[in-house]
């Protein structure tokens, strides 16, 4: 074992002699100093750097916006591409590509006024038809790509004129705006749709401030700079990404300084980083809500009072504390407070002797066995044996499966659609949930209206609720940001009493960088923002 | 030593046992690990009556704490008294030792006195397989029947035993074949012996002192094995107070809580030194050619 580690570090040690001895000869090919760099004070003096490395949890799985379902993939892809609109870093709706819209007032026709004199890396220019045939693709259901789904409501699109799009939507979709800044509308470049057709994923084209360089997985991917890009070009010449899925060794990347930029860090190390001068530890509040959704069709979770005692018996507080160090904050409602239209709730304060009456109540005074899914991350092993503890104090056993992650996609959404949740295995289940488009419905629809029962969706509590479902429904009929609002606010107190999940908490992103960079930050639905990167003069 | 003496002695006690426990007291190193074994297998016997906290009591209030009085080893991410957990994890890492070490050496012993009794074909059979199995490096084939059977505390059992089998198979059939040929076996034979018998109450007692000196260095490999395959995730599980899963839960922690992993490794560190030293003494005392 700890050969093993021993071993690791050595490799890591290698590579980074070897990758160093590269960036030095790229840096040699183009000098960005005005001395003129002798071999020893290139060495010494540390000229400025300009290829930036950064090291990521997980690999990426692919370049298509309209393909990714990771969170990762999608930050990754908003530095080649960009959409009609994106977000600021407070999540906050900024226009892109589009300059204005205007939209009727049932939230069925969108009219975007198109940015002029943009062109896509390869040339192409962007315009009325480079936006219709991305809209185009995105409506296409049978692509079966994992995000069509997301934009199914898109009837038709009309070009006015060069740079005006009217898109007319089958139904009111109050939330189009916010599903258009999501990652998987980004904008693809048509020629290059045409080119390689589905192999997109490996040759992505966009209007970014940096340009697809290579990519091979599980090793890097390099994004370079888009010299003519429309806002000027970026600081850095280049970026490489780097999947170091082992916590220790990115952070011992980040110390030795063979990565400028890391993300996550693992909430266990931060004290040892916060300590040393040249490196800067961020931490702000995301989207990611976790919970334990539990199946509401089956015994005893079909009793609301269940549901209720076990919110009660978990100290989310100590959870926050033990689980994530500290680096997370109590959950107010299935909505994290950075998406539009939270609404805090009345917390379900820890109260092991209200969880035992209620439990009585319900007619289990001595508790119930159950058994609860998760993924193996050391984080969700130490959530998992957290909330063991914890349920046991009220008398409930519960027996933990900690699951690959593959194996346990598969065994909440392996069912046929439709397959009621009386017949589905699944019992208590921790995850958690980031809606890109930062938006109140991609932040309930998904986990707790009817539709979206395994394995259409996320509602692995097979929560069914008329009142849920009508509130998300009215929502979704206007564009009128108030009337929204008090749509939304029923919903999450409508779902919030029901607990069809066990209420945990709200995660904080933390990353952190070298201090010979700055400004590059990480969005609270968890992806990169490379757009305000510069380096430290 | 007196030679002299020693003859003497020997003519008037000459009990292979007793010879045995003579030579065998001269292994001081030996003694010294026989004894931290012993005190192991107490702490297995009856290590919830005398560590200070049990196995699974979470304390929030005093998580990733450094030793003190308190906490000899300090505390877990959840509190828990890692003193405590790595005296409970001792019966884990003896009971797999022992037990997979045990199923391999009796599978392999029968496979070896088969093959090197009766020769032939089945010989070349079990032979071949074993070939195959020693092929792999241990580890990666433990992990390769792991990923078969699935995570868990028995199936590392059945892993690990797999995997310490075919050495007993040869190590029995090369003590077989040279006993095969002995006196005392063909007398047996004219006698009209069974083979069960010729096998078992002939050549197996002559094969014994190998086994016994190959099984006690087998049991430390094993544990290491087991804890390896804890660290990486195909053991035991959590809560489990299994050295090597310890080991690997705190390996997040090594920058700023090196308690986390320094007693579990420890313990690993110096069970598995204490079996081979005790081998090595075991060899010593038991092996004739080494006196002779």
């Amino acid at each position: 074992m700890k050969k093993k580690f021993i071993k690791l570090m050595a490799f890591v040690l290698i590579l980074s002699f070897v990758l160093g001895g590269c960036s030095q000869n790229s840096e040699e090919k183009t000098p960005v100093t005005d001395e003129k760099p002798t071999q020893t004070e290139a060495d010494n003096k540390g000229e400025i750097k300009t290829d930036i490395v950064i090291a990521t949890a997980v690999d990426f799985i692919t370049m298509d916006p309209l393909d990714a379902n990771d969170t990762l993939s999608g930050g990754l892809q908003r530095t080649m591409m960009e959409g009609l609109f994106g977000f600021d870093k407070d999540m906050k709706i900024i226009p892109l590509l589009a300059e204005s819209y205007t939209a009727n007032d049932n939230a069925t026709e969108f009219t975007f006024k198109l940015k002029q004199g943009v062109k896509f890396s390869d040339g192409t220019d962007f315009n009325a038809d480079a936006a219709i045939v991305n809209l185009k693709r995105m409506a296409d259901q049978t692509l079966g790509l994992k995000r069509n789904s997301l934009f199914k409501m898109i009837a038709n699109n009309e070009k006015i004129d060069d740079y005006t799009v009217k898109v007319t939507l089958n139904e009111p979709f109050g939330a189009f705006v916010n599903t258009l800044a999501h990652p998987a509308a980004l904008m693809v470049s048509p020629k290059a749709l045409d080119e390689y057709g589905k192999d997109v994923s490996q040759h992505p084209v966009g209007t970014g401030r940096y340009i697809f360089d290579t990519w091979s997985p599980g090793e890097q991917l390099v994004i370079k700079q888009n010299p003519d890009y429309w806002g000027g070009a970026s600081e850095f010449t280049s970026v490489t990404f780097k999947p170091v899925t082992e916590n220790g060794t990115r952070v011992a990347m980040l110390q030795s300084g063979d990565a400028d930029f890391i993300f996550p860090v693992p909430s266990e190390q931060i004290a040892s980083l916060e300590g040393n001068s040249n490196i800067t530890v961020e931490r702000r509040p995301s989207i990611v809500t976790r919970y334990i959704t539990m199946n509401t069709k089956k015994k005893p979770f079909d009793d609301v009072k269940v549901r209720q005692a076990l919110n009660y018996a978990i100290d989310k507080e100590a959870y926050a504390q033990i689980v994530y160090n500290g680096f997370a904050k109590t959950s107010s409602s299935l909505l994290a407070p950075n998406v539009q239209f939270y609404d805090a709730q009345k917390p379900y304060e820890y109260d092991v002797e209200k969880a035992k009456q209620l439990l009585a109540e319900a007619g289990y005074p001595n508790g119930f066995e159950t058994k609860l899914w998760s993924s193996n991350t050391s984080t969700m092993i130490k959530a998992t044996q957290f909330i063991k503890q914890q349920l046991a104090q009220v008398g409930v056993t519960v027996n933990v499966e900690n699951m690959e992650v593959g194996t346990l996609e598969d065994k909440v959404t392996g069912y046929p659609v439709g397959t009621p949740g009386e017949e589905s295995d699944i019992e208590m289940y921790v995850i958690g949930w980031s809606p890109s488009t930062g938006d109140a419905d991609w932040g309930l629809r998904p986990l707790a209206s009817t539709e979206s029962a395994p394995p259409v969706s996320y509602n692995a509590a097979y929560y069914s609720n008329p009142v849920f479902d009508a509130a998300i429904q009215g929502a979704l009929e206007t564009a009128d940001p108030d009337k929204r609002a008090e749509q939304y606010k029923i919903a999450q107190k409508q779902v919030w009493d029901d607990a069809p999940m066990l209420y945990l908490v709200v995660d904080d992103n933390t990353f952190a960088y070298n201090n010979k960079i700055e400004g590059i930050t990480i969005i609270a639905d968890g992806s990169m923002d490379l757009s305000g990167g510069k380096l430290v003069k | 030593m007196d030679k002299s003496k020693d003859i003497e002695q020997k003519e008037e006690i000459r009990t292979p046992f007793k010879e045995f426990l003579m030579k065998f007291k001269k292994q001081k190193t030996a003694i010294v690990a026989l004894i931290f074994l012993l005190l192991l297998v107490v702490f297995s016997i009856i290590g919830e009556m005398i560590v200070p906290y049990g196995v699974d009591e979470y304390d929030y209030m005093n998580v990733l704490q450094s030793p003190s009085k308190a906490h000899w080893f300090g505390t877990d991410e959840f509190g828990r008294d890692i003193f405590s957990r790595v005296i409970l994890g001792a019966r884990i890492s003896l009971a797999v030792g022992l037990s997979s070490v045990t199923i391999g050496a009796v599978i392999g012993t029968i496979l070896g006195l088969v093959s090197g009794y009766y020769g032939g074909f089945i010989d070349s059979v079990i032979m071949r397989i074993c070939d195959t199995l020693f092929a792999f490096p241990g580890i990666i084939l433990a992990i390769g029947i792991m990923a078969i059977l699935g995570p868990g505390m028995f199936n590392v059992v059945i892993s690990v035993s797999i995997f310490s089998a075919p050495s007993f198979a040869r190590i029995v059939r090369s003590s077989t074949l040279t006993q095969k040929e002995s006196i005392y076996v063909q007398a047996a034979k004219n006698l009209g012996a069974s083979d069960m018998r010729i096998l078992f109450r002939h050549i197996l007692p002559g094969a014994m002192s190998e086994i016994i000196v190959y099984y006690t260095m087998n049991i430390g490999s094993s544990i290491l094995t087991a804890s390896s395959l804890s660290f990486l995730g195909m053991g035991a599980q959590a809560p489990s107070p299994e050295w090597g899963l310890q080991l690997s839960t705190g390996r997040a922690y090594v920058g700023l809580n090196w308690h986390m992993t320094f007693f579990p490794g420890l313990a690993i560190f110096l069970t598995v030194l204490s079996f081979n030293l005790l081998g090595d003494g075991l060899r010593d005392a038991l092996d004739p050619k080494l006196t002779q």
